[in-house]
């Protein structure tokens, strides 16, 4: 990629904190049969200790490819065919199988989406919890098995012990993402990847996972990276956010300044169409017409343009770079590329 | 407030005060457990306890509430999936809990259901045509193939599918598509009720926007009785008139969909609304916690639902159930902190 996205990661550097991931022009692709499908297509960005970049799409947009590419957990179809990702000094596209599997798990840790598949079913929660923490550290069995008590205990579950012996299927759906949670954390990780950690789940046990994330971040220092298409979430966690579209990024800055001046027509389409509780009028939502393209055909031109209100001649047959358009905010439009600015919701001329 | 939101809401009591166009009285249906071991005595599981809602033509009920609280079995009463324990379902003033054969054949074509899993709720081996063709087939509406062919037609114009996919498969669509089959095939016998379980939850953002305008639009055409089933508030809100909301299979509040979020009365909406996420970076929230877990569904159920988890719980609760009373005009609420005030 271009300049300009080296000058991206060195910006966001002096939103102080230390470094812990640098991802630089990452490109994913999955080999299918039907042809080579771009899930991730040169996607930068970097995150500090302590901090939370929330990584916002719609399905198919390349969030979780991304997450996944980070700690190499791709499916075997999937390739990292560019780029570059270092995480605490360690080069995580050429570092060892084995060294990855020590990574995993004590200084990277993940979440998934749906808890009930992140643990063995035919295990109890305690074994699986002592498992892991003696897999990672040199405690003894009583050692481990009183840390996951203690974890357990951290993440709110009442009476731990007795917890310690139930199977999966026994707790509810909260509460067993909990356990992935207690899990996650038990080794002290620097980094988490949550992968729309809490979509499974109502909203008032939502709550109480998303209040003992940042607990725990606060806590320990972890960086987190939150990857969901729920904007509210983003706007209770993250510091920094990154809207991703087809495989790339439409628009990287800061939470608020996400919030109070987004650029790319993406984000404007993506902010309209959420019903809001505030909402008096009964009138119709704004929609984005249209559906996302197929990932096997992008890369010769803007990959929302189809769908854009604002779309020129010139959208379909230039691929935007991302730029800064404003300081530490990151557009990749372009009709908004700094020199050309757009009004939302003016009309398009060029139609 | 503009004139036309002024105008809406005064329509509205109008709205609710015609005669119901299906009236749910005391609905409780019951699931029996088999025991974990054997000889030991079957459990009851609660899904629904004494719900009653009346529903009036031409509005949208939406009915909220947490995993496990009862909306969808409720949904599935309606449409007589499930069998009632006791209680009674008025629609055109005959009881469809009590009817079979024929005359239930009748009320369930005007009573259609759309389903959450868009994908599974598709026959795989079905085309488009074929599948939207097939109510009419099994309600023997229409006996001239050309013109049932017509009518298919017409039906997925309405709901703003390409014709030209007429002969494509259910893989063949994305997921807003393949909802918009689910809507044409509910609407090619002219339902009036159409009960909607989960219809937009699991598509994105945009495309949700997409077939919630298509329900808004459906219903001012035809003038559609929606029952919208959904766990997300800010959906609910948008397209529902009333709203009630349900904890433990009862309903604990109801209400129009405007106060739900101006003046919410019974503690768990305020706590159901403090849990949301935030629409801005800036809001400030002030969190209304629950302790602990929804309770078991399963075994005698004694006192207010919520009792083990209210902040404001007080003796009384615990021993009685509060009933769903009337404590402003058109807002009803299960919950003895309000009645109390409006007995003195």
């Amino acid at each position: 990629m271009t300049e300009q996205n080296t000058g991206l990661l060195d910006d966001a550097g002096t939103k102080s904190g230390e470094r812990i991931l640098e991802v630089r022009d990452l490109k994913t692709y999955f080999h299918t049969a039907a042809g080579i499908a771009k899930a991730v297509d040169g996607v930068s960005f970097s995150l500090d200790r302590g901090k939370t970049l929330a990584i916002v799409g719609e399905s198919g947009s390349g969030k979780s490819v991304t997450a996944s590419s980070v700690i190499r957990l791709l499916a075997k179809t999937g390739k990292i065919e560019d780029g570059s990702i270092e995480f605490d000094g360690i080069d995580m596209v050429h570092v060892p199988e084995r060294e990855l599997l020590k990574l995993r798990g004590s200084d990277i840790s993940m979440i998934f989406q749906d808890p009930m598949s992140g643990l063995d079913p035919v295990f109890k929660v305690g074994t699986q919890m002592v498992e892991l923490i003696r897999a990672h550290s040199d405690l003894g069995k009583k050692e481990a098995y009183d840390r996951a008590v203690e974890m357990l205990r951290l993440v709110g579950i009442p009476d731990p012990e007795a917890r310690m012996d139930a199977y999966p299927y026994e707790l509810s759906g909260g509460m067993c993402q909990r356990v992935i949670i207690a899990m996650a954390v038990s080794c002290h990780p620097k980094f988490i990847i949550a992968d729309e950690p809490t979509t499974a789940l109502d909203v008032t046990v939502q709550s109480q996972v998303l209040s003992l994330l940042r607990g725990l971040q606060d806590e320990l220092g972890t960086a987190i990276l939150l990857i969901t298409h729920n904007l509210g979430i983003v706007w209770e966690m993250a510091d920094d956010v990154m809207v991703m579209y087809a495989g790339r990024t439409c628009e990287y800055t800061s939470m608020r300044e996400l919030y109070s001046n987004p650029l790319h027509p993406y984000t404007w389409g993506l902010l309209d169409s959420m019903p809001r509780l505030s909402d008096t009028a009964k009138t119709d939502l704004k929609t984005i017409p249209g559906v996302p393209p197929d990932l096997r055909l992008t890369g010769t031109c803007c990959n929302f343009c189809n769908r854009c209100p604002y779309a020129t001649e010139e959208c379909h047959r230039r691929v935007p770079e991302l730029k800064e358009v404003e300081p530490g905010h990151f557009v990749a439009c372009l009709r908004q590329d700094g020199e050309h600015r757009l009004v939302r919701g003016e009309v398009n001329h060029h139609e | 407030m503009s004139e036309t939101q002024a105008a809406a809401v005064a329509e509205r009591p109008q709205v609710a005060s015609g005669e119901p166009i299906l009236s749910i009285k005391h609905l409780s249906k019951d699931f029996r457990l088999r025991g974990g071991k054997l000889f030991s005595k079957p459990q009851v599981l609660h899904a629904l306890s004494d719900v009653s809602l009346d529903v009036y033509p031409g509005e949208t009920l939406g009915i909220i509430g947490e995993s496990g609280c009862g909306k969808s079995t409720l949904g599935r009463c309606v449409v007589q999936l499930h069998q009632a324990t006791s209680g009674q379902i008025v629609y055109g003033g005959q009881d469809i809990t009590k009817l079979s054969g024929q005359p239930l054949k009748a009320v369930r074509k005007d009573i259609q259901m759309i389903f959450q899993d868009s994908y599974s709720s598709l026959d795989p081996r079905y085309t488009a045509a074929k599948t939207i063709e097939e109510p009419m087939l099994i309600y023997r509406t229409e006996s001239d193939a050309s013109k049932r062919e017509q009518r298919v037609l017409e039906v997925m114009r309405e709901v703003g599918l390409d014709v030209q996919h007429l002969q494509r498969y259910p893989h063949e669509f994305s997921g807003g598509q393949r909802q918009r089959i689910n809507v044409a095939r509910a609407l090619v016998l002219d339902p009036k009720v159409i009960v909607c379980d989960e219809p937009v939850s699991a598509l994105d953002v945009s495309i949700q926007a997409q077939v919630l305008n298509l329900f808004r639009h459906l219903q001012q055409e035809r003038g559609l009785t929606y029952l919208f089933i959904s766990h997300d508030l800010s959906v609910i809100k948008h397209i529902s008139d009333r709203v009630a909301i349900m904890y433990l299979g009862r309903v604990m509040e109801l209400c129009p969909a405007d106060k739900i979020y101006a003046h919410p009365l019974h503690p768990y909406t305020k706590a159901l609304l403090s849990a949301i996420p935030p629409e801005s970076p800036f809001d400030k929230k002030q969190e209304i916690k629950l302790q602990g877990e929804i309770p078991s569904p399963v075994g005698e159920q004694v006192g207010c639902p919520l009792a083990g988890r209210c902040p404001f719980c007080m003796e009384r609760c615990r021993h009685e159930r509060p009933s769903l009373e009337e404590v402003e005009p058109g807002h009803r609420v299960a919950c003895f902190k309000y009645h109390d005030v409006v007995a003195e």
